[in-house]
């Protein structure tokens, strides 16, 4: 009887939050097996030698310290989907398919594919809140801005993106941007990231541009309560009669907001922290929320 | 078939291959005419194979690039071809070890 045959014509890959799916498309109805490894196939040359001669050379292959995934789709299908999760960014594997026809095993595989996971472009997540057609929040030193959010979903935040302009070209300083969750005093808060800038790199005033950050591949957990809070430091000048000199008391920025009818369902835009003196606490700013968006 | 008192040199071996195939035999140097062609009076195995190999023959030109690339890389070390891997790979699989699941 003639052993059931097939072969393999297309290698897809999508990438997955944590993994890749690959999908792999034969000619014929087949179920099919990734075997997978870590580890570089060894590819060996011999010699082929007829009746005394050296003919050609030929190869083997020695596959090595590797695992068997069964396709996702049941029964023979002619594509064949394999779904890796813990697949981790910058690390290759190497994987190549065997199988069964009508569950008799066939001996026909396929060649040896190699796929290195690249980082995925940073992409939205559910925690964004772009329109900004309210008012700013000035995020003084001694009356800080926030926003919370919720995520709902786990992620990894790599980016995050802020509508943060300079609030004049006369004033400039240096500011803090902080990812963290609460504690019980507001001006200490559990820091997860934080960024020094300077507000002459921030959009020119009232553009309502927007600004990143990269982030340090914060995993998010969802239904846990994150706030991002931006205020200015200690260094502030203005510019006046000619001269750059020292207004503490001037210090602002401008993280321009949503309204009523564009609002973030998981949480709010905040004010009224202390982090100069230590004192205050964050006073909700009613169904308004900043502009801000975390990218994954 | 006849029996030769020697080989003669490689390059007279060369230039009658696919025609006369030059052999040892127990020791002794000989020569006959081959390839003989069998003609159509093949077995009936032999016979089944003939589909197999006419897919195998056909298949390269239905891969994606992606996956003839796999195949030459494969073939860098050795004296086949991608495609004569990729042939291999369908009739009887690249690996000398159970591949079964």
């Amino acid at each position: 009887m003639r052993p059931p045959r097939w072969y393999l014509t297309w290698v897809k890959y999508e990438d997955l939050a944590d993994g890749l799916k690959v999908i792999a498309i034969t000619t014929s109805p087949c179920h099919l097996y990734m075997r997978h490894s870590l580890v570089d196939p060894k590819i060996h040359p011999f010699p082929v030698v007829r009746r005394g001669l050296t003919v050609r050379d030929d190869v083997y292959f020695c596959f090595d310290v590797y695992d068997d995934n069964e396709q996702d789709e049941p029964g023979d299908t002619l594509v064949h989907t394999f779904t890796k999760h813990d697949w981790p960014v910058c690390q290759t594997w190497f994987f190549y398919f065997h199988g069964t026809v009508n569950d008799v095993v066939s001996p026909s595989t396929s060649a040896i594919f190699s796929k290195h996971r690249l980082t995925p472009p940073p992409g939205p997540t559910n925690d964004c809140q772009t329109d900004t057609p309210g008012g700013p929040s000035w995020c003084h030193f001694w009356n800080a801005s926030s926003q919370t959010f919720e995520p709902d979903h786990p992620y990894v935040a790599r980016s995050l993106h802020l509508c943060l302009n300079q609030y004049a070209t006369t004033r400039k300083g240096p500011y803090r941007v902080i990812l963290a969750h609460d504690t019980a005093q507001c001006w200490m808060p559990n820091i997860l990231w934080q960024h020094d800038g300077y507000s002459t790199d921030l959009p020119l005033p009232n553009t309502r541009e927007w600004v990143s950050y990269d982030l340090p591949n914060i995993p998010c957990a969802p239904h846990l309560l994150y706030r991002i809070i931006v205020h200015t430091t200690p260094g502030w000048l203005e510019y006046y009669g000619g001269v750059w000199r020292p207004a503490e008391s001037r210090a602002s920025l401008a993280w321009w907001q949503g309204d009523i009818y564009h609002n973030y369902p998981r949480g709010y835009a905040w004010y009224g922290c202390n982090l100069r003196d230590s004192r205050g606490s964050w006073t909700q700013r009613t169904n308004v929320d900043h502009a801000f968006c975390v990218y994954a | 078939m006849a029996v030769l008192q020697a080989l003669p040199e490689q390059a007279v071996i060369d230039g009658f291959k696919g025609c006369i195939d030059y052999y040892l035999w127990k020791g002794k140097p000989c020569v006959r005419s081959w390839p003989s062609s069998p003609g159509k009076n093949r077995s009936p195995a032999v016979k089944e194979q003939w589909s197999a190999f006419t897919t195998a023959s056909r298949l390269w030109n239905d891969l994606s690039p992606d996956v003839q690339r796999a195949y030459n890389s494969m073939a860098q070390h050795g004296g086949l071809s991608g495609r004569d891997l990729a042939m291999r790979a369908y009739l009887k699989g690249l690996f000398t070890y159970p591949t079964g699941p």
